[in-house]
């Protein structure tokens, strides 16, 4: 395989990906079918109606769940560490401090403790928790907690960063500065990132494209480049004419999504 | 009062917020709580105590069916030093022997199988209906079985009571690994752990404060069983039940009163050991949990 093929050979791809949940007799169509393709170095946003299956094709891209059909292929150089999560609930363990958590997958991947803590300070300081590291967890706030759990992700430096609402249980102000850090850190390294929200503002805000999901089975109703300039603030890319513009058009698309599925369900109701 | 609700002449009603005495002066209000539920702990029964002393003396109660607490201690020494039948301390140091290596046995055996069912889905289907239905069996119940196939020495009654402890920790157990939020396991399957990384690095230290729960009610149990095994049967004829059992049967209610004290108080410090072990071992755990 020539140079050329390497480099326009995207990072992820999704070939007819769905995905079927059965549990308890009942059958869940979650997902699909997906095509996509992310480039390397890529920040992609995904939204969509809640429940509609954003966070499995996450958890599929992640290797928590299998694609049920179709294909997803990434493309790494060490699939050691080709991804790492970011969850909603930060999912960092109480019963080790702060610095313990951030090493926590070098320690699973034996790298020893002494760079560990070496490496993992570093992403503390750039999380601005370089004095927490001995700290409890119990004795942090939430945006503090969030900070360890992406600095836990960022540590191993993962080809591929997934992030599951990682902002969502976070009060407003808070969410902002963790928005800006988030940027500023990505605008530096350019890792492939991606990234579920349900909020179309935070998509806009953070990427280079966002994706919309339609209701279960989740499917892509939309797929736009997003265009305002890097480097960005969420500040000033906020106030931008082309955040309007795309903010009004997705959310148009978010109601219409969401009225089809109300309509939907009283026709079914009204069947039965 | 700290709430307050003023009528005014409208008619309107202002109902008031207001600071109490454990706002004005926060540290001695809650100092003070701490000394009235400390003094309570302790008042209590000394105050029980203390009216069976004094029922027991003026006779509003037969000091015979009810020997007074001073008439108890006074007993104690001579049941501890008197060599008949061991004396005291032997029945104290066999139940103990029992106590420990029925708890030992059963608690090892609770937590390998409920961290494994916990664990492994095949496993549980496999074990866990049968285990279920055996649950209620009354394990005292088949201390005549155990008699027939182990002999009739401490093996039997140290089966009884491992079997008894085995369930409370296994069920304990299995639960605790099987809750540990799944949050949890995610974030350590999404940075490639092992089995026995996700076993070590999360499901362990994870379940490890409900464990103790487990552990810890065990432990109660293990010395309630203890005696009631030594009732039906005490090889050597020796053991705090053994001794309740007999001191029933030849009509003395003091040394009957003295073993239940003693064995009650077995079971407080066994209870006592196992909750420091567990918040030693884990010591994440909320206060409640530990
Ligand atoms: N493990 C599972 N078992 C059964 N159903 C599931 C499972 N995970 C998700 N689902 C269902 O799949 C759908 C999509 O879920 P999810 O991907 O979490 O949606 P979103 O993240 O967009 O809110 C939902 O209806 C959810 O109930
Ligand atoms: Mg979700």
């Amino acid at each position: 395989m020539d140079s050329q093929e390497v480099a326009s050979r995207p990072k992820i791809s999704l070939r007819g990906v769905t995905t079927r949940f059965v549990s308890k007799g009942a059958v869940v169509d979650a997902v699909g079918p997906i095509d996509l393709d992310i480039a390397d170095g890529e920040f992609v946003c995904l939204v969509g109606p809640s429940g509609c299956g954003k966070s499995t094709v996450l958890r599929m891209v992640g290797g928590l769940v299998r694609p049920s059909t179709g294909e997803i292929d990434l493309h790494v150089t060490d699939p050691r560490w080709a991804t790492a999560t970011v969850f909603q609930d930060y999912s960092i363990y109480p019963w080790k401090n702060v610095i313990e958590n951030v090493r926590f997958g070098l320690d699973l991947a034996g790298v020893p403790k002494a760079e560990g803590n070496r490496r993992s300070q570093v992403y503390l300081e750039r999380m601005g928790l370089g004095d927490r590291a001995k700290a409890h967890i119990s004795e942090l706030s939430g945006g503090m907690k969030q900070r360890v759990a992406i600095a836990r992700a960022l540590v191993v430096e993962p080809e591929i960063l997934l992030m599951d609402e990682p902002f969502s249980a976070i009060d407003a102000q808070m969410r902002h500065v963790l928005q800006d850090d988030l940027l500023e850190m990505w605008q530096s390294d350019r890792r492939t990132v991606l990234f579920v929200t349900h909020s179309i503002e935070e998509a806009i805000l953070l990427a280079d494209r966002v994706i919309m999901l339609s209701v279960r089975p989740g499917r892509i109703v939309a797929d736009r480049q997003v265009p305002i300039e890097r480097p960005r603030s969420a500040e000033s890319a906020r106030n931008s004419k082309e955040f309007a513009e795309l903010h009004d058009e997705l959310w148009e698309l978010m109601r219409r999504e969401v009225q089809s599925q109300l309509a939907a369900s009283r026709t079914a109701q009204e069947a039965s | 009062m700290s709430e307050q609700a003023t009528s005014t002449a409208t008619n309107d009603v202002v109902l008031k917020r207001l600071p109490g005495p454990a706002e004005f002066n926060p540290k001695s209000h809650s100092r003070r709580r701490r000394t009235i539920e400390l003094s309570l702990s302790i008042g209590v029964p000394v105050a029980l105590i203390i009216l069976w002393e004094l029922a027991s003396t003026h006779e509003w109660i037969n000091p015979g069916l009810y020997p007074s607490p001073t008439d108890l201690l006074r007993r104690t020494p001579e049941l501890f030093s008197s060599n008949a039948g061991g004396g005291m301390w032997g029945d104290v140091g066999k139940s103990m022997y029992r106590v420990a290596w029925g708890y030992f046995w059963g608690a090892l055996f609770g937590l390998v199988l409920g961290v494994w069912m916990g664990m492994s889905r095949l496993t549980r289907a496999a074990l866990e209906p049968l285990l279920a239905a055996m649950y209620t069996v009354p394990k005292l119940a088949l201390i005549g079985v155990f008699l027939l196939i182990l002999g009739f020495d401490e093996k039997p009654v140290i089966a009884v009571i491992a079997l008894t402890v085995f369930f409370f920790v296994w069920i304990q157990t299995m639960t605790a690994v099987m809750s540990v939020p799944s949050g949890y396991r995610d974030a350590a399957v999404s940075f490639g752990a092992t089995k026995w990384q996700l076993f070590r690095q999360v499901l362990l230290p994870g379940s490890l404060p409900q464990i103790f729960i487990g552990l810890r009610v065990a432990a109660g149990v293990t010395v309630l069983t203890v005696i009631g095994v030594e009732f039906v049967f005490a090889p050597g004829n020796q053991g705090l039940g053994y001794r309740i059992n007999t001191a029933r049967q030849i009509l003395d209610p003091g040394q009957m009163y003295v073993a239940i004290v003693i064995a009650a108080l077995l079971g407080v410090l066994f209870t006592w050991v196992v909750r420091r072990v567990g918040r030693m071992l884990a010591p994440w755990a909320k206060e409640d949990e530990g």
